[in-house]
């Protein structure tokens, strides 16, 4: 595990606007997590569990009307300083440290224009104003994921998909930044195209400059790729380890649900099970711990407040009744 | 007396050139053979011409040469009102359940709309009474709670099973999946498939169009892996996966994110 610490995120929430008249949705609940220099962080759960908006609050790109309180600090520098959701360092940051990858290219790339032309205004200025220099970074680039030169000048519709979403890497990654952000990168693409774009990934990372935070809801894809995981639901962080605690010996029961309805080769039907019920409408005020309707393991305590994170093992935190009482047995 | 099966020969399949360049050959001389009550999978990557193969099937695309026959029926010779009653028989579920639900109508009309338009169900209390039957099958139960419902008042694996109730409740030979969970959760996949494999009961095949490996391999009878619009490999799903033949699809394998086996290059 990577010690310096690149990324720190303390105990953010995130309010959306409802309907008008209703009361603002909490969409992102006491959320705190590190990212290291060189780390790949995965964070996954069900839709609506709060993945997307907490990746898009450290980059500022929540509507205008959304509350963040907490901090966000990026290398020592608070990301979020008391300002609006869409302060100017938060704008600062994405431009330059920070590089976003979302799951359609498509809506990333300006169809009207070729690639080498987008991916020169993400260059930091000093490379933009020099010609020879900036197409040349381009062409870099390019080869950092995998394409050639050529690509530069076509437009985004000649592209298929995968290679659009290797453009869109190629874009995130020309201001050079320390941290990738990336929500559902592959969610869009075939298995073959999906292991090329994470073997691009991965290959960008190996020199260990890279940080990246993956955003799925593909388990086994994000226990491939990342580090370490963090599990979401309904808001809240349920569970950090690494990726191999959450692949052998998983402390939340979400978790061990989640790992029990990815298919693995050679499993059978009846192993794969899906998790009854659905996540609850974070609309809704709940008490106690909002996965306690539909846990296999709730008791007494559950319905009546929230576990908070435990440490139950090395690097190993679980918020979950269930594992604090029995402990370290878990 | 009921077809026996679907049997697919020698399927070729081109799509028209563009702007001068020579024409795409999307499905390559395929053969397949689907039983009642089989549940097979088609896995392959995109442009392996596993959809074209079901949009063929359901008369959705036009075939350049072979046959497609439901028993003694030739699919593919049938026109108009003929080919609509024969394709009864074959029922699709697509991929994204958001898109393939008209959001004007409640989950009744919906399930009921197959009745009416192959005539079947002669009253509006028979048609309610099987669209409550069908609904109740696919887990939306009970049935009375969802019927009045629209697209947008239920989640999206409880769309993608009222589009499976839609589909059965003409009573299909076959119902073609294509892709039926992929747009899903993670957490309703299983409960989808499951419900499409007990759908079996009733004598119907499913034949599955997937790029998933895993979840192909545990709910079908039979696998068949797709490249280049040509079948490189078919077998029993275990066999395929466990103990591949083809070269592909083994790439395929080495390409499926697994729980138990990480890349060495991401670090342990």
């Amino acid at each position: 595990m990577a010690s310096e610490t690149l990324l720190e995120v303390r105990d953010l929430n995130v309010w959306l606007p409802a309907a008008a008249g209703a009361p603002r949705v909490h969409i992102v609940r006491d959320v705190s997590f590190t990212v290291g220099r060189g780390e790949r962080l995965g964070v996954v759960g069900e839709s609506g569990c709060g993945k997307s908006t907490t990746l898009l609050s450290l980059v500022g790109l929540l509507p205008a009307r959304a509350a963040v309180s907490g901090s966000i600090r990026l290398d020592g520098v608070d990301l979020l300083g008391g300002a609006s959701p869409r302060g100017e360092r938060l704008a600062t940051a994405r431009g330059r440290d920070v590089g976003v990858v979302l799951q359609s290219s498509m809506n990333t790339l300006n169809p009207v224009y070729r690639v080498g032309r987008q991916m020169m205004e993400g260059l930091r200025p000093e490379v933009r104003t020099d010609a020879r220099r900036a197409r040349a970074r381009v062409h870099d680039l390019l080869e950092r994921v995998g394409l050639p030169p050529r690509v530069a000048r076509a437009y985004p519709h000649e592209l298929s998909g995968g290679m659009r979403q290797r453009v869109a890497i190629a874009l995130a990654l020309a201001p050079e930044p320390k941290l990738l952000l990336a929500d559902e990168p592959t969610t869009a693409l075939d298995t073959i195209v999906q292991a090329r774009v994470m073997e691009v990934l991965d290959s960008l990372c190996a020199d260990g400059q890279l940080s990246v935070i993956l955003v799925s809801h593909h388990l086994a894809l994000a226990a491939r790729f990342c580090d370490r995981l963090m599990v979401m639901y309904a808001g809240r962080a349920v569970e950090h380890a690494g990726r191999d605690t959450i692949s052998t010996r998983a402390g939340h029961p979400y978790t061990r649900l989640l790992l029990a309805a990815t298919a693995d080769i050679g499993m059978r039907k009846d192993d794969v099970v899906s998790i009854p019920g659905a996540p609850p409408s974070l609309a809704l005020a709940h008490e106690g711990c909002p996965f306690e309707p539909r846990c296999p393991e709730r008791f007494g305590d559950c319905a009546d407040r929230v576990p908070t994170l435990d440490q139950i093992g090395v690097d190993h935190h679980v918020g979950c009744f269930a594992r604090q009482t029995k402990g370290h047995l878990a | 007396m009921r077809p026996l099966g679907l049997n697919i020969r020698d399927l070729v399949i081109d799509y028209p050139a563009r702007r001068g360049g020579a024409k795409t050959r999307a499905v390559d001389g395929v053969n397949l053979r689907l039983d009642r009550g089989e549940f097979v999978g088609i896995v392959g990557e995109s442009g392996s011409g596993k959809s074209s193969i079901a949009n063929a099937i359901m008369g959705l695309a036009s075939v350049t040469s072979g046959e497609i026959s439901l028993g003694d029926t030739d699919l593919t010779a049938l026109r108009g009102k003929r080919a609509r009653h024969a394709r009864r028989a074959l029922q699709l579920v697509m991929q994204d359940p958001f898109e393939a639900l008209d959001p004007h109508l409640s989950v009744l009309r919906l399930v009921e709309e197959p009745l009416i338009v192959h005539k079947m169900g002669r009253s509006k209390q028979e048609r309610r009474s099987r669209v409550r039957e069908a609904l109740e099958q696919v887990g939306l139960s009970p049935a009375e709670d969802f019927e009045g419902r629209r697209p947008h008042e239920l989640s999206g694996g409880q769309r993608q099973r009222v589009c499976v109730a839609a589909a059965l409740i003409v009573n299909p030979d076959v119902v073609i999946a294509d892709e039926p969970v992929s747009m899903l959760d993670v957490s309703v996949r299983a409960g989808v498939l499951h419900m499409l494999d007990a759908s079996r009961r009733r004598g119907n095949a499913v034949l599955m169009i997937t790029h998933d490996l895993p979840t192909a391999a545990a709910f079908c009878d039979r696998l068949i892996v797709m490249h280049q619009g040509r079948i490189v490999e078919e077998g029993p799903s275990l066999r395929v996966v466990q103990d591949p033949s083809h070269q592909y699809t083994r790439e395929l394998l080495d390409a499926t994110p697994a729980l138990g086996a990480h890349s060495p290059s991401a670090g342990s």
